[in-house]
């Protein structure tokens, strides 16, 4: 007789929950009980009876796993815990110490990240084309007759057609130049960057096309290719083709086809634009006719696309035939300048499409993404690693200074086994958790500061840089380089102690800690250095702005006229002339112009400005020697001249008068027309502070030459004025934003760059002294602690709380003297180096340094006071009680 | 502290181990439960009781030999250790004592 079964599914439910090594013994007693009930209870009951069985032993005490007990863990996990926890009372026993460190540490890693963030930005520009390594921009390198440099990354027309056409390597050129132009939806008008380009352009870079064809799109001259941002704007949709788009056209709008959508480019790309037009609709009849073969203009950037997998020796051989080609086509017009000009030396290069951002020899113009220099990222690196090194001290010092405390703990340790290379094991893995834990805070403080960064950087870095698989990887290293910088020392020099002694002696037998001294000398040194080179930037910006350039600039407004309104500028001018608010106006080319002159025969470089016959009395430039030029005189306004003192001492023969002389030009077609200087004028600061003063020459300017208007206004009335101005502009130029600059601010956007870099410094600097600081205020806080019961003795036996204090900080604040006296000639040489930059500069005067050495003296006096104050004004009796 | 209470059941599981002396595993000791208390139990419930009884030092147990019953399947084997004989002891003895402190008029 087969014995009675139990029901299926609940041995199946019970095999699948049990654990492995408990299935035996249950399945017995479950089968025992379940045959024994069938002889008692009967079958049905059994079966019932096993299933609650079954579900009763569902219990997590029976279903848990037991590896625990098959597999004892590996042992050395007991020390590893040991450590952990050892490290954490450590942490626990000083809170004040561990926040010092861990704090400190935090800013340094912050520092050091954003800067990451910096550099890793910048060489990540235009990485993003397919054929990057291929592209090549067209410069032009050489010699000027005067053995100065030239360098230049503007080309003209020809050289891309004659380079591609002569030279098999080429595969494709294109053309790229840029304008911010204006757009025009119903009545609200706006700039936009549109770059014209080449029907190649897809096929050199890898923007996106979202719509249109890339063979065709820019075939048309009147069509017009936009981002998706664009369109978006502008339509409110993607699905934009053969719309049409009002784009001004000098004076007037016209309306343009849209034949594709591309993606809007990145903003680490030096190609950066709105719009895309054809390149043949940017040239006018005439333009076309003289620039077609006139290799010595430059406006506007070549990009040659060579072919794949030419070896970089072969581009030696390109940039030869380029200069054959050059010659073949140029040779007439090169000898006839080097007649004119004396001898230079001038060759076409390949500049790389990739390193273009970071090379600052060339610069990046006519609609290309400013460039940077790799200068930056050096400087930069340099501030954050030093921040990054004061964190650092302040961690050895900390550490080593405290670790007199954990001298027993390591005798202990060796005197029970513990090897050298365990116990430095030990002491770096602390460092290891303590970085760790001070990531986390950096990590938050990047988060939260990085837009106020990217404004201060000049870039639009995003949270999304830090979440890259390199930026991970970077930062995996710097936690262990910072491990290895502030771990390693101390460990080796906690692990060197000799247990003998330690455990013999009490520890004041110990041999005190004396690195801390000259690493808290060098703390100081940095931040002083950084403290000095912030006060002479700040210095110097208010010498720039006070400086006396030549010329006023109080009250004074600037617009730009648009392109193509010239000559309504005339009207607004007069429509401003003696309006309620407005006490002068004037006009004047804008930017910086600059031609070629022939005095007797020889070329000479000179500014030339523009202007009209109010301008210089505007600005209150005097004239020196002979008169003004006057409006209603024809011969003024067709060739008389100014020229400033530069001019006429450089080029003018000084042995007569300058008034009478005769200065030539020559336009388009070579021929020479006679200018006569009748009046000198003060020189004046024409471009920035770097420079000395540079020969000007002014002439009466037609309307449509001066796209400048200048009004003064009446201080007491500004608010009038501005509103006047701008109902007069609303009227008489329609479609137009109008905008204004005070031409005491235009100075300051000349040094937007340095601006910049004064806040990076200011910044820096305070976190330098921040940091240093925080070490010094540790240290003090371990020395009181060493000698309570040396401080208590000495109030006992008498010792006022003034002789307390004075012997407590007088050691300390000897080290901050030792660090300034080492840290004014490095800060005074460097000051030194950066303001020989500037043609004006400041004095650098010894009042400078001593106002620094006093407030750094007096920050650390404050910051050693807080902590010897304290322990001198302790009861003797509480610090002498305990023993 | 772990081990200082003892609960009613596993009190009563406790007992059954040491009434078993030498065959106590888990389906004997339901056996056991359910002869002297009459009523039924869960062999769940009796093998959680000495999960918790052996964790906390009262019970020791090992693998038992190969029986010719239950498919041939191994039992594992309940022993009540020196520990877990000293609590029922303290157990016994505190009831003892609690009964003896009841005075005689408590009951008419």
């Amino acid at each position: 007789m087969p014995s009675p079964t139990p029901p299926r599914f609940a041995t199946y439910l019970l095999h699948w929950f049990l654990a492995a090594h408990r299935a035996e013994e249950l399945e017995g007693d479950l089968d025992e009980l379940f045959q024994q009930r069938v002889r008692e209870v009967g079958l049905r009951k059994a079966r019932w009876r096993y299933i609650r069985d079954v579900v009763s032993l569902m219990r997590p005490s029976l279903i848990k796993r037991q590896t625990v007990l098959d597999f004892p863990g590996p042992t050395h996990t007991a020390m590893f815990r040991n450590y952990f926890k050892i490290a954490w009372r450590n942490l626990l026993r000083s809170p004040g110490l561990s926040t010092i460190n861990i704090v400190g540490l935090s800013i340094g890693l912050a520092a050091v990240m954003f800067i990451l963030l910096f550099v890793q930005d910048e060489v990540s520009y235009d990485r993003f084309h397919a054929h990057g390594d291929r592209l090549y921009r067209v410069v032009l390198n050489g010699t000027s007759p005067e053995g100065n440099e030239i360098a230049n990354g503007a080309t003209g027309l020809p050289q891309g057609p004659a380079f591609a056409a002569g030279m098999p390597e080429v595969t494709a050129f294109c053309r790229v130049k840029g304008y911010e132009m204006l757009v025009r939806q119903n009545q609200d008008v706006e700039y936009h960057q549109v770059m014209y380009v080449d029907t190649s352009f897809f096929d050199l870079f890898s923007f996106k096309l979202l719509a249109g064809n890339p063979r065709t799109l820019l075939n048309d001259p009147g069509s017009v290719v936009i981002t998706d941002d664009m369109a978006r704007t502008y339509f409110g949709t993607t699905d934009v083709l053969n719309k049409l788009l009002a784009i001004d056209a000098g004076g007037n709008f016209e309306n343009y086809r849209i034949t594709g959508v591309v993606k809007t480019p990145p903003t680490n790309s030096s190609l950066r634009f709105d719009l895309l037009r054809p390149f043949v609709a940017s040239l006018s009849p005439d333009q076309k006719a003289w620039a077609q073969s006139d290799w010595s203009e430059g406006f506007l950037n070549t990009f040659l696309l060579l072919k794949p997998d030419m070896p970089t020796a072969d581009l030696q051989t390109t940039e030869q035939k380029m200069a054959t080609i050059f010659e073949k086509y140029a040779g007439q017009q090169l000898a006839q300048l080097r007649q004119e000009q004396g001898a230079f030396r001038v060759a076409h290069q390949l500049q790389p499409f990739l390193s273009m951002h970071l090379d600052d020899r060339y610069e990046l113009s006519n609609g290309l993404e400013r460039g940077s220099s790799s200068v930056y990222s050096y400087v930069l690196s340099g501030i954050a690693g030093l921040i990054l090194l004061l964190a650092g001290i302040n961690f050895i010092n900390l550490t080593l200074a405290r670790s007199l405390r954990r001298t027993k703990e390591i005798g202990i340790r060796k005197v029970t086994g513990s090897t050298r290379q365990q116990l430095i094991g030990q002491f770096v893995g602390e460092t290891f958790l303590l970085t760790l834990l001070a990531f986390v805070p950096a990590l938050i403080l990047v988060y939260v500061l990085l837009p106020q960064f990217s404004t201060l950087a000049n870039k639009a870095l995003t949270i999304q840089y830090l979440l890259t698989p390199q930026t991970v990887g970077l930062f995996a290293a710097l936690i262990v380089l910072v491990t290895a910088l502030a771990g390693f020392y101390p460990a080796r020099v906690l692990s060197g102690f000799n247990p003998a002694k330690v455990l013999y002696g009490r520890s004041g037998l110990v041999r005190s800690y004396s690195t801390g001294k000259p690493l808290l000398v060098l703390q100081f040194v940095i931040a002083i250095t950084l403290l000095i080179g912030t006060a002479v930037l700040h210095g110097q910006f208010r010498y720039i702005q006070t400086a006396n350039v030549g010329y006023e600039r109080a009250d004074r407004v600037r617009m730009y006229i648009p392109w193509g309104r010239e000559r309504q500028g005339e009207l607004l001018k007069q429509a401003l002339q003696n309006r309620p608010g407005i006490e002068a106006v004037a006009r004047k080319s804008g930017g910086h112009r600059a031609g070629t002159y022939y005095i007797r025969n020889k070329a000479v470089k000179s500014g030339n400005e523009w202007v009209d016959d109010q301008y210089l009395h505007f600005v209150n430039i005097p004239i020196l020697k002979g008169r003004g030029l006057r409006a209603n005189s024809p011969a003024d306004s067709q060739s008389n001249i100014l020229v400033n003192e530069t001019f006429a001492k450089r080029f003018l023969p000084t042995n007569q008068s300058a008034i009478g002389q005769v200065v030539q030009r020559q336009d388009e077609g070579g021929v020479r027309h006679d200018l006569t200087v009748v009046g000198v004028v003060r020189d004046y600061q024409y471009r920035s502070l770097r420079d000395k003063p540079e020969p000007v020459l002014f002439q009466l300017g037609r309307a449509e030459q001066m796209n400048q208007l200048y009004v003064r206004l009446n201080p007491t009335q500004m608010q009038a004025g501005l509103q006047t101005i701008e109902q007069a502009y609303r009227q008489i130029i329609p479609f137009q934003p109008f905008s204004y600059h005070f031409m005491e601010d235009d100075r300051l956007n000349d040094y937007a760059d340095d601006a910049r870099w004064k806040e990076l410094m200011t910044d820096a600097a305070l976190l330098a002294i921040l940091i240093a600081g925080l070490g010094l205020f540790g240290m003090v806080t371990l020395t009181v602690e060493q000698r309570t019961k040396e401080i208590g003795v000495r109030k006992v036996l008498g010792a006022s709380v003034l002789e307390i204090n004075r012997m407590l900080s007088g050691s300390f604040l000897k080290l901050v003297l030792v660090a300034f006296l080492i840290a004014v000639p490095i800060g005074w040489y460097a000051s030194r180096q950066w303001l020989d930059t500037f043609v004006y500069r400041m004095d650098l005067s010894g009042w400078l340094f001593i106002s620094v050495g006093l407030s750094v003296l007096f920050f650390a006096l404050l910051t050693v006071s807080f902590q010897s104050i304290k322990a001198a004004l302790m009861n003797p009796v509480k610090s002498l009680r305990s023993e | 502290m772990k081990g200082t209470y003892l609960g009613e059941f596993e009190e009563v599981v406790l007992l059954a181990v040491a009434i078993r002396a030498g065959d106590a595993y888990g389906a004997a000791v339901v056996n056991e439960i359910e002869q002297q208390m009459g009523r039924s139990v869960n062999l769940g419930a009796v093998h959680s009781a000495l999960n918790r009884l052996q964790e906390k030092g009262l019970v020791s147990s090992e693998m038992g030999g190969m029986t010719a019953e239950r498919g041939g399947r191994r039992k594992r084997l309940y022993k009540v250790t020196a520990y877990g004989q000293r609590a029922l002891e303290e157990i016994r003895q505190l009831r003892n004592q609690m009964w003896d402190a009841i005075p005689k008029t408590a009951w008419s």
